[in-house]
């Protein structure tokens, strides 16, 4: 038996023939190559030539879709393959949008690139016309064959970034087009839903050089006796690799010769077995990596709310979750404790991180469509988990927790969070009764471990050098402005103030070396005005 | 016979309906025969244009919406979506239906004397016998259980509704009840996937030559030909999209393509019967028909396939043939228990027979397999529901009645979170936000079996889910004080999941006048001491019993303790697998009762809590009409007098008092405002509680507790309000005062 992926690419295939889309957009193609003599086509619009360049676009309003055709020249063979590098912080790069936290730069095939660039100004008005058409829920074809497809494409991805996600996303169709994105940009498509925006229709004859440049989107690769319509691009590359075979294809023919091929039975297989398999097995690990993230987000719900419940319990025993956490690390003794660590906790830490890394692979303006999915019970979870991280690196004894033992993954979650949720949530707690808080920063037990091992260095050590008990006692006195300040902003949860914590611990201490010497802080603790923190005001 | 066994329908039958479907050809509307009691119905076909794409109408496949109160079943519940019929179809009907014509008293007398009416028509014929049946079983068939099954026999009908017409049809398990013979290269069951655009201009002349009464085809007629062509790209289209969606994986690409594609929305329904020389293949599954109708019109014969054409026409007046012939063909049934794609079997030589391709074929197994996997989806579910029954037993029985403890109910208690039950309710409540959301995504997403939104069993669990947990939901909500950054709960905070629970709710409810079909009973548990069991009176009869309603079903509050009603009245347990598991309840009994009993206001004497309400009773009629939640919700509140209507409906736009799981969120959304800006809304809730009350929608032994919100809000009201609230109100609240 066949396999479904290739059920699918060969209807796919038969849908993309049927559709007609194919013909629209190749009949618009010859004409805008060879102009018809007593052209008074009512839905065209604009037809604009740079001379200098040679690139070409025309408007065609058809009754159901608007059409855009592009024309170029005929590639100089010299510069076929020259690629133009592109980095994110590029003052001329018009696609920063593209890059992703992990892919900061792509390059781009040069001779397309450039023609792009040269008509930078009357292709920003077509934007803004588009744009137009697309909201009056119109949708749009950009189509254009050779290089004239390649700056399609290239017009197609400058698009999709002012597209908003509720429009009807552009087709963009090319015919026996030169690649042109490097393996940076296949990367960061493949991970995006403009990768659906493009369908590359290539006869199966002709042979693209693949070493700098890589497909993207779908291909339609046409045998003689029928097509296939493929995503994976791996097996795209399998299929069409080959030596660069210049002579020109007659898409009219190809286009024709799919026609009669439809009503036909002939099923030949078109796709060998070898390369099934290999999209069968990509496509699978692709439904996994998409499975763990959406999948999950309600196991990770759960998980949550057996750690909420695990930090009320340590607060009615007068010890708030990070210590007790702490001891029980140490000591473990209930299953609830054990569960909360094996299970729990790292369930979660493996889902955050996941989620992080699929975000830092698509470019940015997907991303931020993600991070705004998952914004508030990512910061949550920052907030709860964090400090159980913190209580084991300190407890295997370590330090400087912010600074060298911190996880990628929070560090983006933070940065996500971003000021303006912070200003919003500041406004609220200065009334509110804080009971419920998380404390804002997350590193908060770090600094309060950082600080107990300062002052036990001056307990304990003898004969300490001057200028390093200096030191020290700065960095006491740093951390105390830091307490008084989120003490102030009503930013710190009031379990740090149970009796039994380490906060609790430090403040015995730095009680001692502190002496008589009063401040805000020590008001604050010697008078017990500690124990009405976080009452509704 | 096997054939009867697979299609509902004997050979004498279906030669009858052939007989009644050529007679009705000399007719303007209809034909009656009736033999052997057995009632028959033949609709004529129709050869013009504009009996097959409505002439005002502007859509690409002369498509329409039903409407939702002459067919109140036809729509997706749980999506809210109603079906879509060919226009020119359903206009015929109408005019059928109408003053113009006996159908209407005919049909109505074959009612009355219960006699089993079969509905059939060959070509266009078929179509307006496939919505005369839709027609009959909305009319008849759901409102009394003493109507006979229908049949509809149709022979080469074009296809007449949309997935949902399809779906609806599977939900209410009508779908047995049609089925349409196709001679294999019969052009008309597949005209309707063609767009109306691209056979419009030679449509005429092609009905021309299908027309029977008309002069004698020719072979080599080019307008055939493009005809036939055009019609099977189209086809050819639908079907590749049909195969690309049941395959799924990479829907990206197939959905950025879809916005440039008009593909027809038509899709077969019921059993086909597909007809060559030596057999007889019988297919019930929708999408391996749709399969069928593209791939049994090829060959990869060339002689063959320059024949097509003129076969498409010609195969359209093989059905006399057809039918003579059912008693000597082979049979074959094409499903899960015979696949396709084995080598030599009997369904693979029939496969051979109809031309089918390898291509084909796949198309077919993979139709198939989609339903298996639907079937597995729906098995994999019902593992849960233990899980499900647990937790909210837990809810019941013991969360519940420690929270009251503290005299105020659950949904404060957890509000506050004190305890140690407060978190294991949480967990309890994202649990089971996870197996209902599955669920959702599963209906959403159409991969469960038709039958699924319309089974009582699942209706049941999720309104206990949803009026057991809503309340922790809204109370999670307000707590994390969610309304100040997404704003009210019921504008962005409702999650759907509660919001299908609540469409499967009151589309049940429509239903509740068939037992036939079961009927559930979906109140909480009544027990301990303030609901004494008792008798339901029946002293006054109603002033009027409609027709229909003799044999209702019911659920009313029986004895906590020894869990049986408390009635003498003869009352049974329809389907014991799917009894309430939380409480002494018995449901869906089935009595013999003359009319609707009358009961006494609330808490003051013995009441069913059953359909026989008045206020069900209400609804059973309505329902039918079409009337959905919203409607009801309306009429209620324009009963109460609150003032202009339009500025009233924009004071309860967003109001929690549509449903009453969501009562909590209307109270904690009214609670901080002036009373003279919330007046109506205040005024709306009270006038929903008695309802929602009966209904078991809210509990009354929550929500006057001392300590609840509802009652500390109350009793902030302005004197003037409580002294004109409603007398049960009062008295409630002033009780449980008294009591403590």
């Amino acid at each position: 038996m066949e396999s479904s992926s290739s059920l699918k690419g060969s209807a796919l295939g038969k849908l993309v023939v049927t559709s007609g889309l194919l013909h629209s957009s190749w009949s618009k193609i010859l004409e805008i190559h060879n102009p018809p003599y007593s052209n008074h086509d009512p839905g065209l619009q604009v037809s604009k030539k740079k001379k200098d360049s040679g690139l070409e676009f025309q408007i065609h309003r058809e009754e159901k879709f608007t059409l855009v055709v592009f024309s170029a020249p005929p590639i100089c063979r010299s510069s076929s393959s020259d690629s133009t590098l592109l980095h994110v912080k590029d003052k001329e790069n018009p696609f920063p949008f593209l890059c992703s936290e992990n892919n900061p730069s792509f390059s781009l095939h040069t001779p397309a690139f450039n023609l792009f660039t040269s008509a930078s100004t009357s292709l920003t008005y077509l934007k803004s016309e588009l744009l137009q058409t697309l909201k009056s829920e119109k949708p749009v074809i950009i189509t254009g064959a050779a290089l004239g497809g390649s700056v399609a494409s290239l017009y197609t991805l400058w698009l999709l970034e002012t597209i908003e996600p509720t429009l009807k996303r552009p087709l963009c169709i090319t015919f026996g087009s030169p690649l042109i994105a490097d393996a940076s940009l296949q990367q960061i498509l493949e991970n995006s839903v403009r990768n659906s925006c493009f369908l590359h229709v290539v006869s199966a004859q002709t042979r693209i050089k693949m070493d700098f440049f890589k497909p993207f989107g779908t291909f339609l690769i046409c045998f003689d006796s029928g097509c296939v319509c493929i995503e994976d691009h791996v097996a795209v590359t399998e299929l069409l690799n080959g030596v660069h075979d210049s002579g020109l294809v007659d898409y009219s023919q190809v286009l024709n010769r799919l026609d009669q091929s439809m009503l036909s039975l002939a099923d030949s297989r078109l796709i060998p077995e070898d390369v099934i398999k290999g999209i069968e097995k990509r496509a699978e690990m692709k439904n996994l990596r998409f499975d763990m993230m959406f999948k999950k987000l309600n196991d990770m719900k759960i998980s949550m709310a057996y750690i909420e419940w695990y930090k009320k319990t340590c607060k009615e025993v007068k010890i708030g979750y990070y210590d007790r956490f702490k001891t029980q690390l140490a000591f473990p003794s209930k299953e609830f404790d054990i569960n909360i660590k094996n299970h729990h906790k790292s369930e979660l830490n493996r889902f955050w991180k996941s989620v992080v890394e699929e975000v830092e692979r698509r470019p940015q303006s997907d991303a931020s469509i993600l991070k705004r999915r998952f914004l508030f019970s990512g910061n949550n979870y920052r907030r709860m988990i964090e400090p159980l991280d913190i209580a084991e690196y300190y407890l295997e004894g370590r330090k400087e927790y912010r600074t060298t033992g911190r996880s990628h993954h929070y560090v983006m979650l933070e940065k996500w969070f971003g000021m303006e949720s912070i200003l919003i949530e500041k406004e609220r707690c200065k009334k509110r009764d804080l009971s419920d808080l998380l404390t804002f920063d997350s590193c908060f037990w770090a600094e309060v471990e950082d600080s107990l091992i300062v002052i036990n260095q001056l307990n304990t050590t003898v004969g300490m050098r001057d200028d390093v008990r200096e030191v020290l006692t700065r960095k006491l006195v740093e951390f105390e402005g830091y307490m008084w300040e989120i003490i102030t902003k009503r930013e710190v949860s009031p379990e740090i103030f149970l009796e039994e914590s380490s906060f609790m611990k430090w403040w015995k201490e730095y009680k001692k070396i502190k002496g008589f010497n009063s401040s805000y802080l020590t008001e604050f603790m010697n008078t017990r005005k500690y124990e009405s923190y976080g009452k509704s005001q | 016979m096997a054939f009867e066994a697979l299609t509902g329908v004997n050979g004498d039958l279906i030669t009858i309906s052939w007989m009644a479907s050529k007679g009705a050809n000399q007719t303007e509307h209809y034909l009656k025969e009736e033999v052997g009691g057995i009632v028959f119905f033949a609709f004529p076909p129709s050869f013009s244009a504009e009996d097959l794409f409505a002439t005002a109408n502007t859509s690409p496949f002369g498509e329409i919406k039903m409407k939702r109160n002459q067919f109140p079943c036809m729509r997706s519940i749980g999506n809210n979506v109603n079906a879509t019929v060919n226009e020119a179809f359903l206009k015929n009907l109408e005019v059928i239906i109408g003053p113009r014509t006996s159908f209407y008293a005919s049909v109505q007398s074959a009612v009355e004397r219960e006699q089993q009416i079969v509905f059939t028509g060959h070509s266009l014929g078929g179509a307006t016998a496939i919505l005369a049946t839709v027609w009959y079983l909305e009319t008849y068939f759901i409102r009394n259980p003493n109507v006979p099954e229908p049949r509809c026999v149709t022979f080469g009908a074009p296809l007449v509704g949309d997935y949902i017409f399809k779906h609806a049809l599977g939900r209410e398990n009508w779908s047995r009840f049609f089925v349409n013979f196709v001679t294999r290269f019969d052009i008309v069951p597949r005209i309707m996937l063609a767009r109306k655009a691209s056979i419009e201009k030679i449509l005429p002349h092609v009905l021309g030559q299908l027309d029977p009464r008309r002069a004698s085809i020719q072979e080599s007629d080019q307008i055939i030909t493009e005809f036939y062509t055009t019609v099977m790209r189209d086809t050819y289209t639908v079907a590749s999209k049909a195969v690309c969606q049941l395959i799924g994986n990479g829907e990206a690409f197939l959905e950025t393509l879809s916005s440039f594609l008009e593909l027809s929305p038509y899709r077969p329904v019921g059993t086909f019967v597909f007809s060559t020389q030596k057999r007889l293949v019988v297919v019930n599954n929708s999408d391996a028909i749709l399969q069928m109708l593209l791939y049994t019109c090829q060959s990869n014969d060339e002689q063959e396939l320059s024949l097509i054409p003129f076969l498409s026409i010609r195969d359209h007046h093989g059905y006399e043939e057809l039918v003579q012939s059912i008693g000597i063909k082979l049979l074959n049934h094409l499903d899960l228990h015979n696949p396709p794609l084995d080598g030599e079997n009997s369904i693979g030589s029939a496969l051979n027979d109809l031309g089918m391709s390898t291509r084909g074929r796949q198309c077919i197994h993979a139709a198939l397999e989609a339903e298996k996997q639907r079937v597995e989806n729906q098995k994999n579910i019902e593992t849960k529901r233990d899980k499900i029954v647990e937790r909210l037993t837990w809810i019941v029985e013991k969360y519940k009645p420690k929270c009251q403890t503290h005299k105020n109910g659950y949904y404060d208690c957890f509000k506050d979170s004190k305890e140690d039950n407060d978190f294991k309710a949480n967990v309890t409540r994202v649990e089971l936000a996870g197996i209902f959301d599955e669920v959702l995504g599963l209906v959403k997403k159409g991969q469960l079996p038709d039958g699924f939104e319309g089974s009582g069993g699942w209706i049941n669990l999720a309104t206990q889910y949803r009026r057991l947990i809503e309340p922790l939901d809204i109370s999670n909500y307000y707590r994390h004080l969610k309304n100040e950054d997404t704003g009210p709960y019921m504008l962005h905070g409702r999650p759907s999941r509660y919001i299908y629970a609540q469409r499967g709710y009151d589309s049940a409810r429509a239903h509740l006048a068939r037992p036939a079909v079961g009927f559930y009973f979906f109140g909480p548990p009544r027990a301990g001491p303030f609901r004494p069991a008792g008798k339901i009176h029946m002293s006054k009869p109603a002033p009027q019993s409609p027709a229909g309603f003799k044999r209702v079903g019911f659920s009313f509050a029986g004895n906590p303790q020894t869990r049986k009603p408390a009635t003498g009245l003869p009352a049974y347990i329809r389907d014991p697998q799917w009894a309430c598991p939380l409480g002494p309840l018995i449901y869906g009994q089935k009595i013999q009762c003359p009319s609707p009993p009358r009961h006494g206001p609330l808490g003051q004497s013995p009441r069913a809590i059953g359909p026989l309400d008045t206020s069900r009773y209400e609804h059973r009629i309505l329902k039918p009409k079409g009337m959905i939640a919203e409607d009801v919700f309306w009429n209620k509140v324009n009963d109460l007098n609150l003032g202009l209507q339009q500025e009233i409906q924009e004071n309860l736009k967003i109001s929690g008092s549509k449903c009453g799981s969501c009562f909590w969120a209307e109270v904690e959304e009214l609670k901080g405002k002036p009373y003279e800006e919330v007046e109506v809304r205040v005024k709306t809730l009270q006038g929903m509680l008695e309802r929602w009350i009966g209904d078991g929608e809210v509990d009354d032994k929550e929500i006057f507790l001392e300590g609840s919100t509802f009652r500390k809000w109350w009793n902030t009201l302005p004197d003037n309000h409580i002294l004109h609230s409603p007398l049960y109100l009062r008295g409630r609240l002033m009780d449980e005062t008294r009591a403590t």
